[in-house]
């Protein structure tokens, strides 16, 4: 039926109305296109090359990163150590292959507790409303009130040393991000007609979320997922930078660039490659999440 | 009386991830000095994008060519700056939704003296005094205290009545109207309305009404244009066109509009639903939904020809509209 | 509603966040593992040491009445003892807070004199070039850590170009300036991709926005409609991005203060957690908090003062 319904001035587009896509549309298409997004190639190259080099570690070298020889500290780049030794001797390579396993490990396990929790709770704040939404807010506001580091390092200092502490310390300061997303998405998301359909059919409350909101909901926490797990990277480097990462003698990039600090004069080459290799994995992952957000946006 | 401005084959091409498409496509017509020319059509058809060819406010994404001869002079031959001078002195626009066309964090009034000072150079003062003069003359009450008004302490009727100052303040000869009374209440349409026949009246403007409403053309305009999927389908004058329509869409759409006075009629709508204007049908673009379509609709190029006096329409078969308005008369609004 | 009132209503929906601030500051000594006192205090732990601890935080007490004790203490001002310096934090802490704020300003300062530019530039150029390479900025920069970064400025712009000191915050002010430079730049640095990526998205939907249309349509310059109505409209946005991101430019202080040995807050308590200093790193914690709440309740009259549509809400 055609009727004449006012022009929207919305904005300026000029693209004729086109129906929204369906879910599954979406991951159709994610599927049969992924390797069209440059960015989302490129960042998965870059991340499986670092991934790669790290765990076949005991293959690219022979030393083991916590092999100490005072015999010969501090020395630059050569044949038998590609990237040098630190001050206690040990091979800088095999230090930065193995230390690469520990924050490449927990970065990627940090992140999924605050996914869980921050999806659940944003879910139910934004769907339930009311009540439940100002409760989860509040809980928000408090966190945030905090400087990340400030109450990462005071959370990990209050528990206690080793990657116990850390996991918390995330997932308590963490989940804050998830939770405004997901609950921002299901605020438009329960308005649509979809929803209204399945309510009106009687489906209870969780079914409508865990399988008509959550799918359409999830693609934005993903890409936040990717975003993150650089961050929390960053925070275990930075912990480790601190002191107060994984303690010695696990190798980590953040206390190799502590180590690494005193002797920039001298063999600068220590503080500087742990850094790049941070630099290349939070490269690989932008990439990746960019690609990825351009992937799974529907048409 | 002589041609202020002529559109001649307008076309707007717009890229868009899926392709190109054409929001404008081949339009043509003219406004003589002191007129008013409504284009009518539904959403999406392209009665926007051709207003604002005119004054050259195109998305970054899309080209136009053709020409458009503005007292002689081709608007698109101009280069940027020259177009600017044009701009709210020469050839102004009133838009549609006044909430968001407002600068929300400037004085209503200021936003009229502005466009005197941009345009006739005058300094602050005398720019203030312009603008409240201005700003009576639509009517306002206490036109100085609304001039430090913001703009969303206005109702929705005053606040297109601003933009309705800042539009003729600079004495235009043409002003072009986006929908003016579509955002508004019935009551302020009327008012709104009166306005801008007024206006026009005193200043002898010429004006170019978009909208999508069949009675405001009615009430407003001598002359009336109706496109259908960026073209223009039939055009003539408002007497000739809205009670002797010479196209079946402009049939279908004065078919279509409910009347009080046969409540007991379904409603008349056009089946089916306009084109996308990535693909649209080859030959007549209304074809796939006209009652009175035949072969030779489907194919070829079909520009408006002159069925009469100043009335002109792109249908070949245009007899079967006068048939059918003979047996079924076809009501005057307004 | 006049600009006072809007103050005051402001602060006062504040509190309940500072009364939950207080509840998290004050229960994290009962996340440590075990008994606290022995925990914290490590290996200087002795039977004294312990009872005397157990005494001051009341732990032998139920928690309401521990948590009432605290908040007593906090309103009059009792920040807590700092076990290691025998001192009430409030004098540790003000005696850092200069190092700390000349810092955060002029951190802050190196942030909007870097992203408003970038961020306008990349906006009017949308899709071209520049736009694509400053909006690269921020994948490059995403994974890079500050405090490396600050190391790496160290290497060069100290060590190998001598213009500015290695560390260490001088003793007059134009040696505390000249110290501040460098990590200011650092944490400026840091904060930029995501300051400028957010003021570019808002203006270029201030850029997009229905009255600018009507700016163009009176005739109105790019530069006029750049500077007299986008830029204005795009105030605001900058000031919520500056806000929001105040805890990363706070939380990078502590970092910061670190690699270039500036005696602020931030190193008094990485300093703190050294000793292992609980009193103490509680007590920075808190005032922290504070501070960012405080920065988010001036970011919000800074609206009502910038947009008038606020204050009638």
């Amino acid at each position: 039926m055609s009727t004449l319904a006012p022009e929207s001035t919305a904005h300026h587009s000029l693209s004729p109305d086109l129906p929204p896509l369906a879910v599954a549309n979406v991951k159709d298409g994610f599927r049969t296109r992924w390797y069209r997004s440059r960015s989302f190639v490129a960042g998965l190259v870059i991340l499986g090359v670092i991934i790669g080099l790290c765990t076949f570690a005991p293959l690219l070298t022979p030393y083991s990163p916590t092999q100490q020889d005072l015999t010969h500290v501090l020395q630059p780049p050569s044949a038998e150590h590609i990237l040098g030794t630190d001050q206690l001797g040990i091979d800088m390579w095999s230090q930065l292959l193995y230390g690469g396993r520990t924050d490449l490990r927990i970065g990627f396990l940090a992140v999924i507790l605050p996914f869980i929790l921050g999806t659940t709770l944003g879910c139910l704040a934004g769907y339930y409303g009311r009540g439940v939404d100002v409760g989860v807010m509040r809980l928000v506001d408090i966190v945030v009130a905090f400087p990340f580091y400030v109450l990462v390092i005071a959370l990990v200092f209050v528990i206690g040393p080793g990657e116990r502490g850390i996991y918390i310390a995330i997932t308590i300061v963490g989940w804050v991000s998830y939770a405004r997303i997901v609950r921002g998405e299901i605020l438009v998301a329960k308005q649509q007609d979809y929803v209204l359909a399945a309510r009106a059919a009687g489906f209870g409350a969780p079914r409508i979320i865990v399988r008509h909101l959550l799918p359409n909901v999830i693609t934005q926490a993903i890409v936040f997922a990717t975003a993150d797990v650089v961050l929390c990277i960053l925070a275990i480097v930075t912990l480790g930078y601190l002191g107060l990462g994984v303690p010695p003698p696990i190798p980590d990039w953040g206390r190799m660039i502590f180590n690494g600090q005193q002797f920039l004069t001298t063999q600068w080459q220590l503080a500087t490659f742990p850094g790049l290799a941070v630099v290349a994995t939070g490269v690989g992952l932008a990439l990746l999440g960019d690609g990825l957000s351009d992937l799974l946006r529907p048409e | 009386m002589p041609e202020l401005l002529r559109v001649e084959d307008d076309v707007v091409e717009i890229t868009t991830r899926r392709g190109v498409l054409r929001a404008v496509d081949g339009v043509s017509f003219g406004i003589a000095a002191g007129e008013a020319l409504g284009l009518v059509g539904e959403s999406g058809c392209g009665k926007t994008t051709t207003l604002r060819t005119i004054l050259g406010l195109i998305p970054r994404n899309a080209t136009v060519s053709g020409r458009i001869l503005f007292e002689g002079e081709d608007l698109l031959a101009k280069n940027g700056d020259a177009m600017r001078r044009c701009r709210g002195k020469a050839i102004s626009m009133v838009f549609q939704e006044p909430m968001t066309a407002l600068n929300p964090l400037m004085r209503a009034g200021q936003q009229i003296s502005e466009a005197i000072q941009i345009n006739l150079g005058h300094g602050g003062r005398r720019a203030h005094r312009e603008a409240v003069d201005m700003m009576q003359r639509v009517g306002i009450p206490e036109a100085e205290r609304r001039y430090r008004a913001y703009p969303h302490e206005l109702s929705g009727g005053m606040r297109q009545r601003i933009m309705i100052a800042m539009a003729l303040s600079c004495h235009p000869r043409l002003v072009l109207c986006d929908e003016p009374t579509t955002a508004l209440d019935v009551t302020v349409q009327e008012q709104i309305l009166n306005i801008l026949a007024t206006m026009q009246r005193e200043q002898d403007l010429s004006i170019l009404y978009v909208t999508h409403d069949l009675a405001v053309v009615s009430a407003t305009c001598r002359r009336v244009a109706v496109m259908y999927a960026a073209q223009i389908v039939e055009i003539g004058t408002v007497d000739e066109v809205f009670h002797r329509p010479r196209h079946p869409y402009t049939l279908g759409l004065l078919r279509s509009i409910p009347r009080f006075e046969r409540a007991q009629e379904t409603l008349r709508a056009i089946p089916g639903a306009p084109p996308h204007l990535l693909a649209p049908p080859p030959g007549c673009r209304f074809h796939p939904r006209c009652p009175y379509v035949e072969d030779d609709c489907r194919q070829g190029d079909f520009p408006l020809v002159p069925v009469g006096d100043d009335h002109g329409t792109a249908c070949i078969h245009s007899e079967r509209c006068t048939e059918a308005t003979v047996a079924e008369p076809v009501m005057p609004h307004g | 509603m006049s600009i006072a009132s809007y103050i005051f209503k402001r602060c006062l929906l504040a509190v309940p966040t500072i009364f939950g601030v207080t509840i998290l500051v004050f229960f994290m000594i009962h996340l440590v593992p075990g008994d606290p006192a022995v925990t914290l205090l490590g290996p200087r732990a002795t039977p004294e040491l312990i009872a005397q601890l157990h005494h001051a935080w009341g732990l032998d007490k139920p928690l309401l009445q521990q948590y009432l004790l605290y908040m007593q203490r906090l309103i009059h001002g009792d920040l807590g003892q700092s076990f290691f310096f025998q001192l009430p934090a409030t004098t540790l802490i003000a005696e850092r807070t200069g190092a700390t704020v000349l810092l955060l300003v002029t951190a802050t300062l190196f942030t909007v004199v870097v992203t408003i530019p970038l961020a306008i530039l990349a906006a009017i150029k949308r899709d071209k070039t520049t736009d694509h390479l400053i909006r690269s900025l921020p994948i490059a920069t995403l994974g890079m850590p500050s405090f490396w970064v600050g190391i790496m400025l160290i290497l060069i712009v100290s060590l190998r170009l001598g213009l500015l000191p290695v560390g260490g915050y001088g003793q007059n002010l134009p040696e505390h300036l000249q110290s501040v430079i460098l990590p200011a730049l650092t944490i400026a640095l840091a904060i930029s991709p995501m300051t400028i990526r957010s003021l570019r998205a808002s203006m270029i939907e201030v850029l997009e926005a229905d009255y600018i249309l009507t700016a163009r349509a009176k005739g109105a310059s790019s530069a006029r409609v750049l500077f007299r109505h986008a830029l204005r409209n795009a105030l605001i946005p900058m000031v919520t991005v500056l806000s929001v991101n105040m805890g990363w430019l706070v939380g990078g202080t502590v970092v910061i203060e670190r690699v270039f040995a500036i005696p602020g807050i931030g190193g008094l308590m990485l300093d703190a957690i050294g000793n292992r200093d609980f009193a103490l790193v509680q007590a920075i914690t808190f005032v922290f908090a504070i501070f960012v709440i405080f920065v988010y309740l001036v970011a919000d009259v800074s609206y009502s003062l910038i947009d008038p549509r606020v204050r009638y809400n």
